[in-house]
């Protein structure tokens, strides 16, 4: 048994024994757990492109309060890495708070990027998910996302209370993301540094948007969103290692949802605007990636929705050539879900991809049966 | 006949669909009426500087759910399931009766509950 497996066994059982010690002080301990299998007409590893049965990701998270201020969210994932099949553990959010006011909370530790809707408002809980698959550019980091979808830092939440409507922001300082690239130099991930900054690279952002409630689970909310950071590729992952690329990072764009009665409709578009630091003169090489999902929800029970993916990476931008996965790509995605019951689901999706890496198109297949407990 | 037994089931009806509940709370905090709300579905976790201790009574909850908050119980586990995973805030405790509740606000600083019968506690507002 290798080191690096003991230590995940051991780190597994304390976690579950101190999630029943929790449990019998009155800490509720809430998980999502799902299954899935399906059919790929093209099958490798990288990506979404997976062809039989697959377990999927056992998620668990506490929320410890500690007095009136103080609260933290703290949420572990077992799930199979993509490349051997093995089960991997991560620490997904580790989320200390303040809440500075009724309108504002300080969060430090690491958390899912504040960008658009979708990456905070799912995170790994896959029963509360419409689709099985994420949008594919903003998937995880190592499942095919290509901006850092989680951050190491500090992040301030607020809410500006209006007389019909509220103002939400978000402004975070965390640790700017480096590229591992793999083996001799092939395109790698994203990694979000979890340990210390890269090169003093930092990355800043923040979203700003108009909310209005149309009821108590209905709303409306349009907004802003960007981040400034700098981007480091490297042959291999220890630190101070010379970087083979470095790119100045910024995406500015915007993101809308809607949801009332039935309907839900939520788009969300990524400008890039990005710059090589190490070739003097580099041009600012511009690239875009949105989607736009339609929902139609029947008695809180069926749901069957529409996604429309797309985006365009200039493949001159060594932040996107960098990346496994940053290769212009057109996905259409029909699903349908059955909420069985309020904290178990059964989906079925098809996906029909085109564009993705200049090749043939193809298409996947697949169910997940998730449940929340 | 008929309409004698309709009259009955009429009025037993609407004195089920008339139970009133009132809102209590401990004496530390001050809430409105509208705040009752926004307490309950998450959007306000502080009155001044005190945390606000909620719970749940589960002998009156669908009343509740359905008379205060405008919503039935499998959206509200819904909404509590995602506001919990996104903010890292806690659902209300559940207890489940009134003199579990009148026990609960008595005992906790900031405490918020519902009950059919008040029992001498603060009243914020009554439905």
């Amino acid at each position: 048994m290798s080191k690096l497996l003991l230590q995940k066994i051991i780190f597994g059982i304390l976690f579950f024994s101190s999630a029943v010690f929790a449990e019998e002080l009155g800490l509720p301990l809430h998980g999502f757990a799902d299954a899935s299998g399906g059919f790929s007409s093209r099958s490798t590893p990288i990506d979404q492109r997976i062809s039989g049965f697959k377990l999927g990701t056992v998620d668990l998270y506490l929320t410890p309060e500690f007095d009136d201020k103080v609260k933290s969210l703290i949420e572990i994932a077992f799930e199979p890495d993509r490349g051997t099949g093995g089960i991997n553990l991560d620490v997904e959010r580790l989320q200390l708070g303040y809440t500075v006011t009724n309108n504002d909370t300080i969060w430090f530790g690491r958390f899912h990027t504040p960008f658009g809707v979708w990456n905070n408002a799912y995170h790994h809980g896959s029963q509360l998910q419409t689709s099985i698959y994420r949008p594919k550019f903003i998937d995880f980091e190592d499942a095919g996302g290509i901006v850092p979808a989680h951050s190491v830092g500090i992040w301030d939440k607020g809410i500006i209370r209006l007389k019909k409507s509220r103002i939400n922001y978000n402004t975070y300082l965390v640790n700017g993301s480096r590229t591992i690239l793999d083996g001799t130099s092939g395109p790698g991930a994203l990694d979000m540094n979890n340990y210390r900054n890269d090169k003093n690279n930092f990355m800043v952002g923040g979203t700003i948007s108009s909310y209005h409630d149309l009821g108590i689970t209905d709303s409306f909310e349009i907004g802003l969103h960007g981040f400034l950071t700098t981007i480091n590729s490297y042959n291999g992952d220890t630190y101070d290692l010379t970087a083979v690329h470095s790119t100045d990072v910024k995406m500015f764009g915007g993101f809308f949802s809607f949801n009332k009665n039935n309907w839900e409709l939520l788009s969300e578009y990524y400008g890039f605007y990005n710059k090589d630091k190490l070739v003097s003169g580099a041009p600012l090489l511009k690239s875009h990636a949105a989607f736009a999902q339609f929902t139609y929800n029947i008695n809180s029970i069926y749901s069957s929705y529409f996604r429309a993916e797309n985006s365009s990476l200039n493949q001159n931008d060594s932040y996107f050539k960098d990346q496994l996965s940053g290769r212009s790509y057109t996905r259409y995605s029909l699903g349908f879900k059955k909420n069985i019951n309020s904290r178990a689901a059964f989906k079925l999706e098809f996906l029909h991809t085109s564009k993705d890496e200049n090749l043939n198109p193809y298409n996947i297949v697949q169910y997940s049966y998730a449940i929340r407990f | 006949m008929k309409l004698l037994y309709f009259l009955i089931l009429g009025i037993s009806s609407f004195q089920l669909f008339a139970i009133d509940i009132f809102i209590v709370c401990s004496p530390d905090i001050n809430i409105t009426k509208t705040e009752i709300k926004e307490s309950y579905i998450g959007n306000k976790q502080l009155a001044g500087s005190i945390k606000l201790n909620l719970v749940e009574n589960k002998s009156l909850q669908n009343e509740f759910l359905t008379k205060v908050i405008g919503i039935d119980k499998s959206k509200y586990d819904a909404l509590w399931a995602k506001k919990s995973f996104q903010d890292g805030i806690n659902a209300p405790k559940v207890k489940g009766s009134d003199s579990d509740v009148i026990d609960f606000v008595k005992n906790n600083s900031g405490a918020i509950g519902y009950v059919s019968s008040p029992a001498g506690l603060k009243v914020i507002a009554k439905f």
